[in-house]
């Protein structure tokens, strides 16, 4: 297992109260494996990520749990050690729109090997061909190497911050929304490529998107958010083919298909208030299975098949 | 026929943003235009509505000639010609409430009666199902969602009862599981008030539930229009087909496989390839596809593609200009 989570809270501090982002997140990953997280904006997904990479900004009201990377505790870490081993070292992240990542008065090319001059103390020249060889496997032209970030194109900048990412060899890449940005036929690219990486590298993966069609193009596994907590975990199979929480039908019934034919439906209402989150179930507001029980009481982790998790009164015992 | 255009270049440094489009759009008609960025699509978009003037070619709005009217005696166009944009944050004034952000093209256009123009803002609030109307309309932009913002631009949008509206990407900034909701939205408002509307993407499924016609743009050029379920079912264009086969629908098979990509980058528009601009990424491409262009004909009934593949069977020489 490379990385396993419990319990991770992440709660920020905002004019109104305490905002919980993050309200109570478990899971694992195998190595070699994409886990997807998906959900709406607002779910907490990227949040997450933040917590795990501690890019977190100054008002947090909380930030607990327990993240467990190849039997290393993080949380106990400080700064200056999470910063010097883990960043880049054993974590990467690929960020939505690589023009926050790239630094616009600095060759890419130098950007990607700084890593390698600070943490493994190459020299330039070694530095800069281990940085070409990278470019290469990502299919960058060699001389983009000395280009600025303006001169490249979407793909291209996604590319670099993709390199950039695997530039030290992570065991562990988060990317978050990577493809956004991009045409549709980029997209496939970028896509196929880190199918490509994830097989030769054997690389563990967090893929986070909105967009539950594009998580199926990579993820092994899928973890929807809604209102800050997992509410439904299991194999891709289990997820699409079989969703159990009424969520995760709606998220699927909701998305216009191109293959075949389906009148696709909407989810009324709007995800949830995180200062003042609904009583109970957070997502019974706009449950098409509400029942009494799920606006009085917080529903319970219920495992209906191995390897499947879902937190819905639907699936428990309404006596606990 | 309702509305027309044929246009050559547009702009005097040549960036040849739409390069020779001829096409109409019928009463009542949801017209897709596809296209990744830099095709033209958002340009066309623009140009019908006289936002930009073309620099060849014509015009024609419900039988008039507007290519180049002067934009002071076309006042009377913008009641009848509206647009929607993407970016629900950008496009209404976060200084105004909802109420005077959906007064003033009222008041722009002369509708005297405070009364009037409130019972009509009320109407085109509760039609995009923004309730309870009389909270909403004291409320600013801020205090809304996205999804909610973009229904105060379609309402706003119909407020002067247009004919033909462009909706350009108006879900692209909006949550996928939100999306639905909206475009169901403009569907029905579409049918309630028989609009043609313009539904430009870059994102097919959207457009597969919305229209009626779609229209592929590549690099100022359309490439392949039809019934939109033929379109997306039976491509002919092989720049059609890969960006079809660049969609996943939700499939947990899908990680299994890599998918069929078109290769490489979309081509500068100062500077596009000669003959067909898709032959550098063509997988298909013949010695014809470098040096000629293929024109936009009709291949099977109902679908047009411009594509040297086709051409085997119809004899090269001019089509009399394609009126659809």
């Amino acid at each position: 297992m490379v990385l396993k989570i419990e319990g991770l809270h992440l709660h920020y501090l905002t004019m109104r109260g305490v905002l919980k982002a993050v309200n109570g997140v478990s899971l694992e990953i195998d190595a070699g494996e994409a886990l997807g997280l998906v959900g709406e904006s607002g779910c907490g997904k990227t949040s997450m990520s933040l917590g795990i990479t501690r890019l977190l900004p100054s008002n947090i009201a909380e930030h607990k749990g327990s993240i467990e990377l190849e039997g290393r505790e993080l949380m106990k870490l400080s700064k200056e050690e999470f910063r010097s081993d883990i960043n880049w070292k054993k974590i990467s992240m690929v960020f939505q729109g690589a023009m926050n990542s790239l630094n616009p008065v600095i060759r890419v090319g130098i950007q990607v090997a700084e890593p390698l001059v600070i943490h493994e103390k190459m020299s330039k020249q070694e530095a800069k061909e281990r940085v070409l060889g990278i470019f290469d496997r990502v299919g960058l032209p060699l001389e983009t190497y000395d280009r600025y970030a303006h001169e490249l194109s979407g793909g291209m900048k996604q590319r670099v911050v993709i390199a950039m990412a695997l530039v030290l060899n992570p065991p562990l890449l988060i990317l978050d929304e990577p493809t956004s940005a991009l045409d549709v036929s980029i997209q496939a690219q970028v896509m196929n490529l880190l199918k490509e990486l994830k097989k030769e590298r054997d690389m563990t993966m967090i893929f986070i998107t909105h967009d539950i069609a594009l998580s199926s193009d990579i993820s092994d596994k899928m973890a929807v958010m809604y209102g800050g907590r997992i509410i439904e975990f299991g194999t891709s199979e289990q997820v699409i083919n079989d969703p159990k929480h009424p969520y995760t039908q709606k998220l699927l019934a909701s998305t216009p298909l191109l293959r075949s034919y389906n009148e696709p439906e909407f989810i009324p209402g709007a995800p949830p208030d995180l200062v003042t989150p609904p009583t109970g179930c957070n997502y019974h507001p706009r449950c098409h299975m509400v029942m009494d029980v799920c606006s009085r009481k917080d529903p319970p982790t219920v495992y209906p098949e191995v390897g499947q998790r879902v937190e819905c009164w639907l699936y428990g015992d309404v006596n606990e | 026929m309702y509305y027309t255009v044929r246009q050559g270049f547009f702009k005097t440094v040549p960036v040849k943003a739409v390069d020779g489009i001829s096409m109409s759009i019928e009463p009542a008609e949801t017209l897709a235009l596809v296209g990744e960025s830099g095709c033209g699509k958002t340009s066309l978009g623009r140009t019908t509505l006289r936002l930009l003037e073309p620099v060849g070619g014509e015009l024609i709005f419900k039988g008039k000639d507007i290519t180049h009217d002067s934009l002071q005696s076309l006042k009377w166009l913008r009641k009848d010609a509206q647009i929607i944009f993407q970016d629900p944050y950008s496009s209404i004034n976060p200084f105004m409430n909802i109420h005077q952000i959906m007064e003033e093209p009222l008041i722009v256009h002369k509708i005297e009666d405070a009364d009037k123009r409130t019972e009509m803002i009320y109407r085109a609030l509760e039609e995009v199902r923004l309730s309870p109307v009389d909270e909403i309309v004291r409320k600013y932009p801020h205090m809304l969602s996205g999804g909610q913002r973009q229904r105060v631009t379609f309402a706003r949008a119909l407020l002067l009862e247009p004919t033909y509206i462009v909706a350009d990407e108006p879900v692209s900034m909006i949550d996928a599981s939100s999306r639905v909701e909206l475009l169901q939205i403009l569907r029905n408002l579409q049918k309630l008030h028989n609009l043609s509307i313009l539904y430009i993407t870059h994102d097919i499924s959207t457009a597969k539930y919305v229209s009626n016609r779609l229209a592929v743009m590549y690099v100022g050029k359309m490439v392949e229009r039809g019934d939109v379920l033929k379109v997306i079912d039976e491509p002919l264009h092989p720049y059609t087909q890969g960006l079809i086969a660049s969609v996943p629908d939700p499939d947990p098979s899908n990680r299994l496989s890599y998918r069929e990509v078109i290769p490489g980058e979309p081509p500068n528009a100062i500077n596009p390839p000669a003959g067909c601009r898709f032959h550098t990424r063509c997988s298909h491409v013949m010695p014809i596809c470098k040096e000629k262009e293929p024109k936009l004909i009709e291949i099977k009934q109902g679908q047009d593609a411009a594509c040297f593949l086709y051409h085997k069977e119809f004899v090269e020489e001019e089509q009399p200009g394609d009126k659809r």
